[in-house]
């Protein structure tokens, strides 16, 4: 009953989390902590890029048009771009007014008489060109040409070719699209109902012409990849998992011989895992889905539980009274898991505390089913097969080998010292079950679309808004020369489109008078043929500048320049931070190097991947910490249960023997260690913990000790099987729990029997 | 050659004569040089007197239209499909716009191209269209259809002998004209 409630709270309370940032650890420095707003609710993470495919130009054009329509309508996206209209007429009037603030060009010698000169007869040959009626209705107001510099200078990025008005792979095989969700990136539910709306949409947009193969869309972005990556990572797990349990459930009908048996092994994991769900949300109030991933692998410890008890049944004997004579054995070893697993619930890691929590509440609930509900519901009179003599007296004679285990430890040593391969797993990427095949979609459209993966960023911060802007122009005026250089190609900042109020009070400056202009004006234009008193709206406008109130955010309220400064210039925790975005950084050593004159506590560089490694690193360092304290508590335990330090060693030697071995095998098979090897070795203690405690446990007659070893081999091989089928996944994260868990528990047996005490030999 | 006679014959009662919109863009484009020298005079209401240049007009099948000045600068503007690329070695400027973006430019460019290209539906789409005169001196009047287009372009005016443009005269509403005359090629 109990289960049954477990089980409904499961289904309509429990709340499971999909957002990878709540597992991340807040932070400690304002570097650590901007990395992860960006990586929480920043623009990049949002972008979805597309490209419309499988039909000619027009009708893909046509897909397009119709499409960003609806986006643009469906509320959830704060930006669609598709090459239509890069800015509305109201837009472009807005920029217009404020063209003297908002130029870079604007100085004194703007209005010289040679620069006036000069700009005139560029507006003459503009005249006399196909394009004149574009810009002959902005000469009179404009005869430097201001607003169409402050355009270029905008025009960040090489914008895709066009046809019909949308962008478009140069082969015109391709529509390209550019959004950006409101949703937060890693908000995966959201994102994955949006692609899934965006694709229906297609499918109905694309109905209309029949006979015609229908338009396809190709979809990629942080948030696309993460949830084509949940989606393969969760459909690979259950096709492996489908494999693994007709596998165990085959094995496990072999063993025994009985279907209801065969059930009732399955009692204890299910509830500890409904417990464990239970608990974690109860505390967290969420529980994440990696949570529940590596908390349901932890807990194939459990499993061994019922094993044994199956395995140490008679025809005679009765379930609760077996139960009761293995008992101080699995007690022993439920509570040293327990502390091993309890490292995890004291970590600074969200994740790892989820984690500790859920496999200890877990281990406790199967231990206690299997201890006070099993043993009343197995059927009296069920017997284990015989073949547990031969398998015992197999393993005995194991014992004579045990010069094997110092061997493989020391062999083991020897080839961590001699290796050249790294230890660890240092790049991110390496760890991500993202396909090569994801992976080329993803630059190719980047590429196409001209937006590349921004990686490099300076981060600039202050106290208000002015000093931050200050601060990112004069940070400008060195990547300018960078740039001269060739160590950087472009960056982007707020700056550009929101100059500080200092820059526009200078250029306000450099305006000249009416009367200086007028005459500047006059002697220019002797022998150019333009009308006397064509340019009567340029003084006059150099004239309102000159009083103008300076452009601040709220001039560009509701445009899509907002959106866009909203994601460059933002105020978090009461100071005000701007992102640079940086591209083609060159040598990033050499770039950090001669930003250094320029680096200050306000202005930081950030390499994103090196930042999210680093990251990555702690999280295995602490990890790392943690599996050597639970080594020590476990051992402090044992040393309590077993009152025998020999005991306690002959338990413990194994585990660690195992444990070496099998590092170095996974190490001499091209494997790089991470976090998600650390996380199966502590299963591989749970589970090497379960074996030597019953390998050494004082046994009575030779028939009981062969039941024992007839459970331990059951229990190993389903933990093989299991784990064995996942090393064939694709999935970096499965193929490393899988490997590290099926080696483990095939050495943990192994060393344990090898390592045994001769207890039937010497009686 | 009695129909030479009539003075004006709109394109709605083109058909089967033997003289009209059809049959000379047909011939237009049989007789089209893969090249002609141009001169081209601008009259802006904002200068006070009027703009020269001169270059080559290119013309490559199906939809390749290449109008490069030679002087007072070069410049190059290439219409291919729904862009234009356009470049200038003086000033250093280049890029492309999109025809959609700019309707405005469209006109000019449909006239010109279709024109050359046969294209008497293309031309239909955007344009009104009465010929004027007879086969050995004839006058072309297009007149834009689209609303936009009326907002920069009041007329354009082909004017020719034969199968030959002797000149193209784009008027806009505000007073601006331009008249490019064709010197050489094109017969």
């Amino acid at each position: 009953m109990v289960l049954g409630f477990g089980a409904w709270y499961v289904a309509t309370q429990a709340h499971v989390e999909a957002e990878l940032s709540r597992l991340l650890p807040e932070g400690t420095t304002p570097t650590e902590r901007l990395l992860l707003t960006e990586l929480r609710t920043g623009t990049t993470g949002r972008l979805i890029l597309m490209a419309l495919e499988g039909g000619d130009a027009d009708l893909l054009a046509g897909a397009s048009k119709q499409l960003a329509a609806w986006m643009r309508n469906s509320g959830a996206f704060h930006y669609v771009g598709n090459g239509e209209q890069p800015w509305t007429q109201e837009e472009r009037e807005r920029l217009f007014q404020h063209r003297y603030l908002l130029s870079p060009s604007v100085q004194e010698s703007t209005f010289s008489q040679d620069h006036l000169r000069t700009s005139l007869e560029q507006r003459l040959s503009e005249l006399a060109s196909p394009l004149s009626p574009m810009v002959k209705g902005l000469i009179p107001a404009d005869p430097t040409g201001e607003f169409m510099k402050i355009l270029q200078t905008w025009m960040t990025w090489t914008a895709p070719t066009r046809h019909q008005g949308v962008w478009f792979s140069s082969d015109l095989r391709r529509a390209l699209l550019l959004a950006e969700t409101k949703a937060a990136g890693f908000d995966m539910d959201a994102q994955g109902r949006i692609q899934g709306q965006i694709r229906e949409t297609l499918s109905r947009l694309a109905g209309a012409p029949t006979g015609v193969a229908p338009i396809q869309v190709v979809m990629t972005g942080p948030s696309v990849i993460a949830v084509e990556m949940q989606q393969t990572i969760q459909d690979e797990a259950w096709r492996l998992s489908l494999w693994a349990t007709l596998l165990v459930t085959t094995f496990l009908f072999v063993s025994y011989g009985s279907v209801s048996i065969l059930a009732l092994s399955l009692v204890p994991l299910t509830s500890a895992i409904v417990a464990g769900i239970v608990a974690v949300d109860l505390v967290f109030g969420f529980i994440h889905g990696m949570t529940l991933a590596f908390g349901i692998t932890l807990l194939g410890v459990v499993d061994d539980y019922p094993i044994h008890l199956f395995s140490h049944l008679t025809r005679e004997s009765r379930a609760p009274a077996v139960m009761k004579e293995i008992w101080p054995t699995m007690r022993l070893g439920v509570v040293a898991t327990a502390l091993g697993f309890s490292a995890l619930l004291l970590s600074g890691f969200p994740g790892l505390s989820q984690l500790g929590l859920f496999a200890i509440v877990g281990l406790f609930t199967a231990a206690c089913v299997t201890r006070w509900v099993l043993p009343h519901l197995v059927p009296t009179g069920f017997q284990a097969r015989r073949e547990g003599l031969h398998v015992a007296r197999l393993f005995d004679t194991l014992t004579k080998a045990r010069l094997v285990v110092p061997l493989g430890v020391v062999l083991a040593i020897g080839s961590f010292v001699w290796s050249d391969t790294p230890l660890w797993e240092l790049d991110i990427a390496n760890l991500s079950p993202i396909s090569t095949e994801m992976k080329v979609r993803d630059q190719a459209l980047r590429n196409e679309l001209g937006v590349p993966d921004v990686r490099d960023l300076i981060v600039v911060e202050g106290s208000s808004e002015e000093e931050v802007l200050q601060r990112s122009e004069a940070v400008a005026l060195a990547l300018e020369s960078f740039m001269a250089k060739g160590e950087l190609s472009g960056y982007d900042f707020a700056a550009r489109y929101l100059p500080s109020r200092k820059t526009q009070q200078l250029r306000q400056g450099a305006l000249p008078d009416r009367e200086t202009l007028e005459r500047n004006l006059t002697s220019t234009l002797k022998g150019l043929p333009f009308k006397a008193s064509l340019f009567q709206p340029f003084l006059d406008a150099i004239g309102k500048a000159k009083a103008q109130e300076p452009v601040d955010s709220q001039t560009f309220r509701g445009t899509a320049l907002a959106l866009k400064l909203d994601s460059l210039l933002f105020m978090r925790e009461g100071r005000w931070v701007a992102v640079v975005p940086l591209r083609g950084v060159a040598d990033r050593s050499k770039f950090r190097e001669l930003l250094t004159p320029w680096r200050s506590q306000e202005v930081s560089y950030l390499d994103l991947k090196e930042e999210s490694n680093q990251m990555v690193a702690a999280y295995r360092n602490e990890a790392l910490g943690l599996l050597g304290w639970g080594a020590l508590s476990i051992g402090i335990v044992l040393l309590v249960g077993l009152r025998d330090p020999v005991t306690v060693l002959r338990v413990m030697l194994p585990i660690g023997s195992a444990i070496v071995v099998v590092a170095a095998v996974l190490h001499a098979l091209g494997e790089r260690f991470s976090l998600f090897h650390i996380a199966s070795v502590l299963l591989v203690i749970g589970l090497g913990l379960d074996y030597a405690l019953f390998f050494n446990r004082r046994h009575g007659t030779l028939a009981e000790r062969g039941r024992t070893v007839y459970g331990l081999v059951v229990c190993s091989t389903t933990t093989v099987l299991v784990f064995g089928v996942l090393t064939l996944s694709q999935i970096p994260v499965l193929r490393a729990i899988g490997m590290t868990a099926a080696l483990g528990s095939l050495a943990c047996l192994l060393f344990a029997s090898l390592l045994a005490e001769d207890t039937l030999h010497a009686a | 050659m009695s129909l030479a006679e009539t003075s004006s014959q709109t394109e709605r009662d083109g058909g089967s004569s033997a003289w009209n919109v059809e049959r000379l863009i047909d011939n237009l484009a049989k007789n089209r040089q893969a090249e002609a020298r141009f001169e081209e005079t601008a009259f802006s209401t904002l200068l006070t007197e009027p703009l020269k240049t001169q270059g080559i007009l290119r013309f490559t099948s199906p939809s390749i239209l290449e109008k490069h000045v030679t002087a007072p600068q070069d410049e190059r503007y290439v219409v291919e499909g729904d862009t234009i690329l356009f470049e200038s070695k003086a000033s250093g400027m280049n890029g492309t716009l999109s025809l959609q973006e700019y309707p405005v430019l469209r006109a000019f460019v449909e006239a010109f191209r279709s024109t050359l290209a046969n294209d008497v539906v293309t031309l239909r789409r955007f344009f009104n269209m009465t010929l004027q005169g007879e086969p050995r001196r004839w006058v072309l009047i297009l007149l834009p259809v689209d609303n936009a287009m009326q907002k920069v372009v009041k007329s354009i005016r082909f004017s020719g002998e034969e199968a030959r443009v002797k000149s193209i005269e784009v008027l806009a509403p505000d007073g601006d004209r331009t008249v490019m005359v064709i010197t050489t090629g094109a017969r």
